[in-house]
């Protein structure tokens, strides 16, 4: 896969931190997996992309950064546990870092549609993905907690 | 009372903070739909003067719904709030009939203005975002 592919995913996930104000995220490493059974996590949201890229984004965190990203997005009211609306906020990022990545790949001519985003959450997750396409993990730090970004897509049309 | 505005989103975390920065700045939410389909219905009940429209979201998405609600009214002011701002997204959006187009993350300020402009409260800014 075209790396240029890959940094969009990772110039808009910088982008949307950045914009929902106090968030520094860093890349830590990015490697290509064979299969997603050594990936854990304990919060995940999953959103599905068709057209020209087609395959998932899926990103992970633990609970204390889904709160506090959640309280950005309300700007002003504190989520003080994980609940319905620190899910939401969770979702509505993964939407609006694939929805960035979207505009940027739509621009590098490949157009694609977004599904609505899904979360599942439990004290050890294991997450999969068919091993018949590229899976990539993105490891970011924030300094509320780490971020993991897997992507597993695959080019359906050529630019 | 102010206008009266229908948040369409199926994250409740936006429709939330859509509903606190309306209702500070003097705006009556008068319903908070989250998918299109029910926004169409609620649209043709309670009439109101502004719908703000997510486009990604369950049952029918926000583009169709925009043209639905057109259909029913061709005087709708809606505008899309979407984290899709490619251009082929607004060009579908405004010839649905969309009045503008906002995408997240949503600085409050902008949707306030945004809003003002559409019902013909403030005039249209200079610049383009």
């Amino acid at each position: 896969m075209d790396a240029n592919i890959l940094n969009q995913f990772i110039l808009s996930a910088d982008q949307i931190f950045k914009q929902l104000g106090d968030f520094h995220l860093k890349k830590e490493s990015l490697e290509r997996l064979q299969d997603c059974s050594k990936v854990k996590a304990r919060v995940a949201t999953l959103l599905g992309l068709t057209g020209a890229l087609k395959g998932q984004v899926i990103l992970t965190m633990e609970e204390p950064l889904a709160m506090k990203l959640a309280s950005a997005i309300l700007m002003g009211i504190e989520v003080t546990e994980y609940n319905e609306m620190a899910e939401s906020g969770v979702c509505e990022m993964v939407n609006m870092i694939a929805g960035e990545a979207s505009r940027r790949l739509h621009e590098l001519g490949y157009p694609c549609d977004l599904s609505v985003p899904s979360i599942i959450r439990g004290d050890q997750l294991e997450i999969g993905m068919q091993p018949r396409i590229p899976i990539f993990l993105i490891r970011f730090a924030t300094e509320y907690g780490p971020v993991q970004m897997l992507l597993g897509l695959e080019v359906m049309k050529p630019r | 009372m102010g206008k009266r505005i229908m948040i369409v989103d199926d994250a409740a975390v936006m429709r939330i903070m859509l509903k606190q920065l309306f209702e500070k700045n003097g705006f009556e939410v008068v319903a908070e739909v989250s998918n299109g389909a029910d926004a169409v219905e609620r649209y043709e009940i309670l009439r109101p003067d502004l719908v703000t429209m997510d486009i990604t979201m369950p049952d029918m998405d926000g583009i169709t719904a925009v043209k639905e609600i057109i259909r029913i009214d061709p005087g709708a002011r809606i505008i899309m709030c979407s984290a899709m701002g490619q251009v082929d997204k607004v060009k579908a959006a405004v010839l649905a009939g969309a009045k503008s187009f906002l995408v997240k993350p949503l600085k409050p300020e902008r949707v306030l203005q945004t809003v003002n402009q559409v019902l013909g409260l403030a005039e249209a800014p200079a610049t383009k975002p």
